[in-house]
């Protein structure tokens, strides 16, 4: 078996700053040193033997006591604390660990190959001069093309072979150009990453580019130098408890120039980590916070506290160990209270805890991509779902024009405006609430009736109110089709009737001088207010309006029909239609809700009225309740709904019973009653045997008044369906003789 | 000298017969009666064919942001409203009146999934109006994933009125889906990824309430807010505005489904096998008895003897 063991090794060293913090960490491999890279580790995205690496590099411990190992899985990092630019003990750590591991492969006694030479060779150069770092160049590019001409298999088991692909260079170049960026912040991190990997077993071409692919894990992870920690060892940003969120940008000291947006620079703030340096309850600078025991300024407040609201910072519960900043309040005699704070180190006994962790953001989401100018419509198209102002709906404008020229059905029609331009026919209707909206377009063939309410100071409203005038329904003057030069229809006035406050109706005639605009007679009365309109509109297939009229219902309006009920009708003929249309109530059956049909017999068949609601109807209950006193409302007897309504009948002492049961039937069902109802929704009229005549089962019954002279009447329709009812299954299933139930071989059948 | 047992096999007895036998016989109705009663019976003690099963799963709910509002101002039934359709501000005219409104969605697990919506309202109200009713509508986004990809859009409404005038309403309730079918077990379920409210269109017919309601309770899957506790605040101070607090929580929900196939047949062959198990033993020690006994005539044929004929 070949087993190729690669070891990589990258130092990032980092300028020390200039002015450092009291007791601030310096990092850094000095001044003079940028990048070191060491021959032990592998590739990234190598597959990983985690117990082997363990058991081989299990013999590493730091030698000074100021560093400190950080391991995690495949990745070690060494950190190390500097104190005033000195970091002989950390770059001591840095070469007993690569020469460390070198003795150890030496005593491993593995043979040497020629590829293995060159790679020595060529790891031991120190890159510390620019100069040096060309002749790297040079030398990697023969290097590569050596092995290249050999083949990847030169190198056998256990042996190393660095590999500095370009990227890495690329990397470094990139570090030097950071260097003033660094040498702003006060206080660095050293962090050197080392990935480790066994059994990789790969060709040497494909490792440079797999070492492309993955530098942008190893990119992630030296660039953790730039963690601001000022008094701790944490190496990994610490994800905090919900209790103590990371605070903003204020206490981060990424090094972003003054008056630059965030995405030019392009980066992200890095969390801190300290946890004694996280006060989430500090919400007013220079002001001590209220039961805030983390807060600076409190030092002389303290004693009033009662309590602490944050009583703790962590760090993520997941790592076997974690620092813990705890506060809390203790009474002195004098009856104040007094802070105890504490940074702990606190263990914790899961067996399943992080020891150390390499992934700098394992603990924080994925970084997100910054917006810039370049990609922020695509991350406004990404990310946005739904906000206000979204509002899809197109406003209809009245110049919109399709191909055809006539209306379409469910078009809106258009009319001439009150100053000449285009402008939408409207048709009163109720909206959200029972009340009239005026704007509500009617549509074109789309028979319309609404009824709503409207609501009308009288002594205010009634001349000055266009909704109550009735100019404003039949002064309009319609466009035939949607064109800009179709022709003008005006609605003509077919009839007017007014109405009394009583309810009776009388027809005007209509003259030419008329004067019908509401006017007010008294305080509480005002006369010629529009109770009705309906507009009939004849259509010719082109779509074109050819002719509209408007009937009006004027009516007096006293006070105590407020508010206003008005009712709108608009219906659609065809041009070349008769001037009444038969309507069926189903074809052929009757369809539920649209009435029965029938009429009376004559000589020669059955003759029925055309109007809808002249059939047979019932007595629709009124407010007096009162059987005698008409006018009678009727409701039509729809199929299908059973319905019950009814009057009462107050008897007088000396009254004609049978005269007034006469009367009461001739309420109940009206004086000249159809006698024949249609089988069918749409029987033809000259079939008598289509319609079934209506069995009068009358016999008049004593009338029990019981003590009471008001006698409640009822009259109701019932339907009784004698149809068999629909039953699952089929009418011939195949049947099984053992009489299995139906749904037996349920999912296969 | 103690003996034990050393090693133990059980012994293979054949018994033959001819095929016109009463043992033929015999044997098909040992047969007929082992494996088809076990099918009556797990039959005939129901949940055989199991056919609505549920499973759980958080739904991804989204604010749509549109929303509708009436309030009564009066007794005598002077309202005002307002809406994110521009077409019905449009047509409401006067009674428009313009809210601040604030939204939050929060994700507090931070799974990617919104958890709670915060919809707070405030109405400001000239000096003689109350408010004594309010109906509120919000739309939703409603999506599944688990089993069959459900996306729909839905609605929430909240309707709340009182005799006395109040000065806030506070609900806080979820938004519980509700179905009147179960499921399909897979495949894309988008029936009902239309508008709540159409709002392109120009017509007071299409923001009727009545018309929304009816035809969104037409679907077999609605969202409904399960809201028990609306809390009415009455004694505004005049010049202050009404104020109107929602908390909308987006659950788990326990989602029934029609079960695929193979799941039907998964336990319909658990419960068959195991009520054969038994018949299965029952009959072994009849036929056992039958044929050691020599019930029925056949002829054994011992281990290690050579077979005759």
């Amino acid at each position: 078996m070949e087993q190729w063991v690669f070891f990589r090794w990258v130092l990032r060293g980092v300028n020390p700053s200039k002015a450092a913090g009291p007791d601030g960490i310096r990092g850094g491999l000095g001044p003079h040193h940028s990048v070191l890279t060491v021959s032990p580790g592998v590739p990234q995205g190598c597959v990983l033997g985690p117990m082997l690496y363990t058991s081989y590099t299990h013999h590493w411990a730091p030698a000074h006591s100021s560093n400190i190992f950080a391991r995690f899985a495949d990745d070690t990092t060494v950190v190390g604390l500097i104190h005033n630019d000195d970091e002989t003990a950390y770059r001591e750590e840095v070469l007993e660990v690569y020469e460390g591991e070198e003795a150890y492969q030496e005593e491993e006694a593995y043979r040497e190959e020629e590829a293995y030479q060159e790679g020595e060779a060529y790891q031991e150069k120190p890159y510390q001069e620019e100069e040096a770092y060309q002749e790297e160049e040079a030398s990697y590019q023969e290097e590569v093309s050596a092995l290249g001409r050999k083949g990847a298999l030169l190198v056998h088991d256990r042996q190393e072979v660095v590999i500095r692909s370009q990227e890495q260079r690329a990397k470094k170049k990139k570090k030097k150009k950071k260097k003033t960026h660094h040498s702003n912040g006060e206080t660095k991190m050293v962090v050197s990453a080392a990935a480790s990997n066994f059994f990789c077993l790969f060709f040497l071409f494909t490792a440079v580019t797999a070492d492309v692919n993955s530098t942008s894990y190893s990119f992630n992870a030296t660039a953790s130098d730039d963690h601001n920690v000022t008094d701790t060892y944490t190496t990994q940003p610490t994800a905090f408890e919900p209790t103590s969120p990371t605070p903003s940008d204020s206490s981060t000291e990424e090094p972003v120039l003054p008056g630059e947006p965030l995405p030019e620079s392009g980066r992200l703030l890095t969390p801190v980590t300290a946890v004694d340096s996280l006060c989430p309850c500090d919400e007013h600078k220079d002001v001590c916070d209220i039961n805030c025991c983390c807060d600076r300024e409190c030092s002389e407040d303290v004693a009033l506290f009662t309590s602490c609201s944050v009583q703790a910072v962590s760090g993520s519960k997941q790592l076997c160990s974690r620092e813990v900043a705890s506060y809390s309040l203790r009474n002195t005699v004098n009856g104040y209270s007094e802070l105890q704070s504490s940074v702990q180190e606190e263990t914790s006994y899961d067996i399943f805890c992080i020891h150390s962790q390499n992934r700098v953001d394992g603990f924080s989401h994925p970084p997100p991509a910054l917006p810039t100018d370049d990609n922020f419509e695509s991350l406004f198209e990404q990310f946005t779902s739904y906000m206000f102002g979204s509002d899809s709906s197109t406003q209809v404008s009245p110049t919109e024009f399709q191909a055809s020229p006539g209306y379409l059905f469910g078009d809106v029609m258009l009319r001439v405006g009150d100053s000449g331009q285009r402008g939408m026919f409207w048709l009163p209707a109720p909206g959200v609430t029972a009340d009239c909206v005026d704007n509500s377009p009617a549509a074109f063939l789309k028979d319309q009736s609404s009824r709503c309410s409207r609501r009308v100071v009288l002594d205010q409203d009634c001349s000055s109110l266009p909704a109550l005038s009735v100019d404003t329904y039949t002064n309009i003057q319609l466009f035939a089709g949607k064109d800009v030069d179709a022709a003008v229809v005006p609605v003509e006035v077919a009839s007017v009737i007014l109405q009394s406050t009583d309810g009776t109706q009388t027809e005007l005639q209509i003259s030419a001088g008329k004067n019908l605009s509401p006017v007010l007679l008294r305080p509480s009365l005002c006369a010629n207010v529009v109770l009705k309109v309906v507009y009939v509109m004849k259509y010719n297939p082109g779509g074109e309006i050819v002719n509209a009229t408007a009937s009006v219902v004027l009516g007096f309006v006293s006070e105590d029909m407020l508010p206003l009920e008005q009712e709108f009708h608009i219906t659609y003929v065809q041009e070349d239609g008769g001037e009444a249309t038969v309507r069926y109530s189903g074809n052929p059956g009757y369809v539920v809700g649209l009435p029965l049909v029938s009429g009376t017999k004559t000589a020669d068949g059955i003759a029925r009225s055309v109007e809808p609601t002249d059939t047979l109807s019932l007595l629709h209950s009124a407010e007096d309740q009162d059987c005698l006193q008409g006018p009678h409302r009727r409701s039509p007897v729809l199929f299908g709904h059973n319905s019950v309504s009814g009057c009462t009948l107050r008897l007088k002492d000396a009254e004609n019973c049978s005269l007034v049961s006469h009367l009461l039937l001739n309420v109940l069902r009206r004086p000249n009653y159809p006698q024949y109802v249609a089988s069918f929704g749409n029987s033809p009229l000259d079939n008598p045997l289509d319609w079934v005549q209506i069995k009068n089962n009358f016999n008049p019954g004593a009338l029990l008044s019981g003590g009471s002279s008001v006698l409640p009447i009822r009259s109701s329709v019932a339907f009784i369906p004698v149809s068999a009812a629909a039953l699952p299954g089929y009418r011939a299933t195949p049947t099984i003789d053992a009489q299995l139930p139906s749904d037996f071989f349920f999912p296969f059948v | 000298m103690a003996f034990y047992e050393v090693y133990s096999h059980p012994a293979l007895v054949r018994y033959r017969t001819g095929v016109c036998t009463k043992a033929t016989l015999f044997l098909l109705v040992v047969l007929g009666l082992t494996y088809i009663p076990p099918l009556l019976v797990a039959y005939r003690s129901q949940g055989f064919w199991i056919k609505r099963s549920t499973y759980e799963e958080q739904p991804l709910v989204r604010f749509q942001y549109e929303t509708l509002l009436v309030a009564a101002t009066s007794v005598r039934g002077d309202y005002v409203a307002w809406s994110s359709f521009s077409l019905l501000n449009n047509m409401l005219g006067a009674n428009l009146r313009i809210p601040a409104v604030s939204v939050r969605e929060v994700d507090q697990n931070q799974d990617g999934k919104p958890d709670l919506l915060i919809f707070q309202l405030q109405l400001p109200l000239k000096p003689d109006e109350q408010i004594y009713s309010v109906q509120l509508l919000l739309t939703f986004s409603y999506q599944l994933f688990r089993m069959s990809t459900v996306v729909m859009q839905s609605l929430a409404f909240v309707q709340h009125s009182s005799p006395v005038p109040g000065a806030k309403l506070f609900v806080s309730g979820d938004l519980k889906l509700q179905q009147r079918t179960p499921l399909p077990h897979r495949g894309l379920h988008s029936v009902y990824n239309v508008s709540v409210i159409d709002g392109s269109s120009p017509f007071a017919s299409s923001y009727d309430l009545d018309n929304i309601i009816r035809s969104y309770q037409d679907r077999n899957l609605t969202t409904v807010l399960s809201c028990p506790m609306p809390v009415w605040t009455v004694g505004r101070a005049a010049g202050s505005p009404f104020e109107l607090n929602a908390e909308i929580r987006y659950p788990l929900e326990v989602i029934s489904y029609r079960p695929g196939f193979w799941e039907t047949i998964k336990f319909a062959w658990i419960q068959y096998v195991s009520v054969l198990l038994v018949f299965l033993w029952v009959f072994q020690r009849i036929q056992r008895f039958v044929f050691q006994n020599q019930v029925l005539t056949t002829v054994p044929v011992p281990v290690g003897k050579p077979h005759l004929s």
